[in-house]
């Protein structure tokens, strides 16, 4: 007992002291108290294959053994742990949280990340290689050496329907989509329109009934035949799927009720002046007080604002 | 597994489905499973190794535009063949033919080449003058044939109606598996169906919950019929209903049959409702066919011992 203490003192001697790592991550290198990206080797093995699987089957749910991390599950674990599985010494990184890089969120996993890979971190969509995002993709172009991760917090889109997880597989296999029409057909009944605001079901490849985790509509479109490598990781359900680029990406909808998205040109942000992007309301307070709208992607705001250069799709 | 596609000499008669040595066991089977089961030994479980054999080596031909029967006692291998002909069950063994009337075709095997319909149900097609053998398709193939050539009205509503939909969503969900894509359409033919089965189509939109059982029975029937059907299968459609409401669905069943032209197969422990319906009927017990016939033919001379009683019984 005495020896083994001893070897803990000496190895704790040896090793760097923690405010020493911690001064060190100010300074922009990672804290060598973790391993590179904090998860183990075989953890991010694990991860990167069952990417290759969801890569080579666009659309299809691949189970994975989606370890524990500290922050908790349903804060962006699945993400997370795509993200620390493929992060490079050399990668840049944004994170992004509803568009907004500040936000709690995104400010947290960035820290995170940040900390155990010493990578460089950047607010820039065309800088950053990686972009790991909840709710939103960002407004600027994205290209084909950029991968973006999308946190996940509910995996099957046949949840709304089945909720028994072994018959919405056979249903997945089988392509068995008749009850998730049925629940469209009924929103369109009930509400007169497709009552979905966000999470969307897309069809991937023709094949795959998929949930785009909750991007807004406005989103949807830009997941088909998208250049860029969109990742999907559901940490608490222990799922990564994959959109490779160029893939067909199609939302349900019927021939008189087709999908629109929630864009109204009628209004714009108030601080860079876009109307076509996607806005994101605030009460201003004041004697009159009044709801304002903002883009919803802080980054490219800024950018327009400082006049700098962005770059669209032109189909927007 | 089996080639799906069967040589076209073996379709000469007019029928649409046809049993061969069909069969289907719970259990690992032994060298006397055969010889100790049946309705000779009044059991359909193997006292050497426990298999039980719900159905053994069934054959009958269900004819285009009639109506078949299939009766017998609880246990006796009626819905285990339905599930069967239903594609819901996979069999021990045998076949199941399928022949069908030839219309422009299309690739049963991949899900993209499933055409939408254009008002008319298209057809899961067979090349001109062939037949399939509907047990040696894979899953999905079988999921496919039966969303478009196999309609169902099971004993109890549940099981064919997803109580968290509309009425009209019900009915709508094979149109939907069909490719139709129009909700307008798609409420127009349901409105239809629902008019056709004697429901309101007014009442397209309410709760399941809030209809009776004859009327969720007629629900079921309008879904079946939905997809226009090659094959309807009615396992048990009138048990737990009350006698006018039972006489109301059998006269629909008769109706439509009489209208639609449409093939049936009947499961019914009630000799009254195999008589009014259908005209050839099988008696089954302890899983095999004891006798097979005219309808009216075996109610007024049964011929095995089981039949006379099961007539006598009725009587």
């Amino acid at each position: 007992m005495e020896q083994a203490q001893n070897w803990l003192n000496d190895f704790l001697e040896q090793s760097t002291p923690r405010e020493a790592a911690l001064e060190e991550t100010a300074d922009g290198e990672r804290d060598t108290l973790y391993n590179f990206g904090m998860l183990d080797e075989d953890s991010k093995r694990e991860v990167r294959r069952k990417l290759l699987k969801a890569v080579a089957i666009p659309g299809h749910q691949v189970p994975f053994a989606s370890r524990d991390l500290p922050i908790a599950r349903g804060w962006g674990t699945g993400g997370l742990q795509v993200t620390l599985a493929l992060i490079e010494p050399h990668d840049i990184l944004k994170v992004i949280d509803q568009g907004d890089d500040a936000s709690v969120n995104a400010v947290n996993l960035r820290r995170l990340i940040q900390k155990t890979t010493g990578v460089e971190i950047t607010s820039d969509t065309l800088e950053a290689t990686i972009i790991q995002s909840r709710h939103r993709i960002p407004e600027e172009l994205l290209r084909d050496d950029q991968i973006l991760v999308l946190q996940v917090p509910m995996a099957d889109p046949l949840r709304w329907v089945e909720p028994a997880v072994e018959r919405a597989t056979e249903m997945h296999a089988e392509a068995d989509y008749g009850p998730m029409w049925v629940y469209m057909y009924e929103s369109v009944v009930r509400t007169g329109d497709m009552n979905i605001s966000s999470q969307y079901p897309v069809m991937v490849a023709e094949r795959y009934l998929m949930d785009p985790s909750p991007i807004p509509r406005y989103d949807v479109p830009r997941l088909h035949r998208a250049e860029t490598l969109y990742l999907f990781g559901a940490g608490r359900e222990k799922r990564v799927y994959a959109i490779p680029p160029y893939t067909n990406v199609a939302p349900l909808e019927f021939e008189d009720y087709p999908f629109t998205t929630e864009h109204n040109p009628q209004q714009h942000c108030e601080k860079c002046g876009a109307n076509d992007t996607f806005l994101t309301s605030h009460y201003l307070e004041g004697q009159s007080g009044r709801w304002a709208y903002f883009c919803s992607d802080t980054s490219y705001c800024d950018k327009r604002t400082s006049n700098q250069s962005v770059i669209r799709e032109e189909s927007r | 597994m089996n080639e799906p596609m069967i040589p076209a000499s073996v379709a000469t008669k007019n029928w649409v489905l046809k049993a061969n040595n069909l069969t289907k066991r719970y259990g690992p089977g032994c060298a006397y499973c055969e010889s100790l089961t049946g309705p000779e030994h009044n059991t359909s479980r193997c006292p050497v190794c426990g298999t039980v054999t719900a159905c053994a080596s069934v054959n009958f031909e269900l004819d285009k535009g009639e109506i078949l029967g299939i009766v017998g006692e609880s246990g006796s291998g009626k819905s285990t063949l339905m599930q069967l002909v239903h594609l819901s069950l996979p069999a021990t063994n045998g076949q199941l033919l399928y022949k069908e009337e030839p219309t422009p075709p299309f690739s049963i095997l991949s899900p993209g080449c499933i055409s939408p319909p254009d008002g008319v149900q298209s057809s899961f097609l067979v090349p001109p003058s062939s037949v399939l053998d509907l047990l040696a398709l894979d899953k999905f193939a079988r999921r496919v044939f039966r969303n478009r050539h196999l309609g169902i009205v099971h004993q109890r509503p549940e099981l064919g109606l997803n109580m968290n939909f509309t009425v009209g969503g019900n009915v709508a969900e094979k149109l939907l598996l069909a490719e139709w894509r129009n909700v307008g359409q798609i409420r127009q033919r349901t409105a239809h169906l629902m008019d056709l089965t004697e429901l309101p189509p007014e009442r397209i939109d309410d709760d399941p919950h809030t209809f009776s059982g004859g009327m969720l029975q007629r629900v079921q029937i309008s879904k079946a019929l939905s997809n226009n059907p090659a094959v309807l299968l009615l396992d048990e459609v009138t048990s737990g209903l009350d006698l006018s409401v039972q006489a109301r669905v059998l006269d629909l069943i008769r109706r439509i049959q009489w209208e639609l032209k449409i093939t049936m197969l009947l499961v019914s422990h009630d000799l009254g409702v195999i008589k009014q319906l259908a005209s050839r009927t099988l008696v089954m017990k302890n899983g095999q066919v004891v006798e097979s016939g005219l309808t009216d033919q075996i109610l007024e001379d049964p011929q095995h011992p089981y039949t006379q009683l099961l007539v006598s019984s009725a009587l």
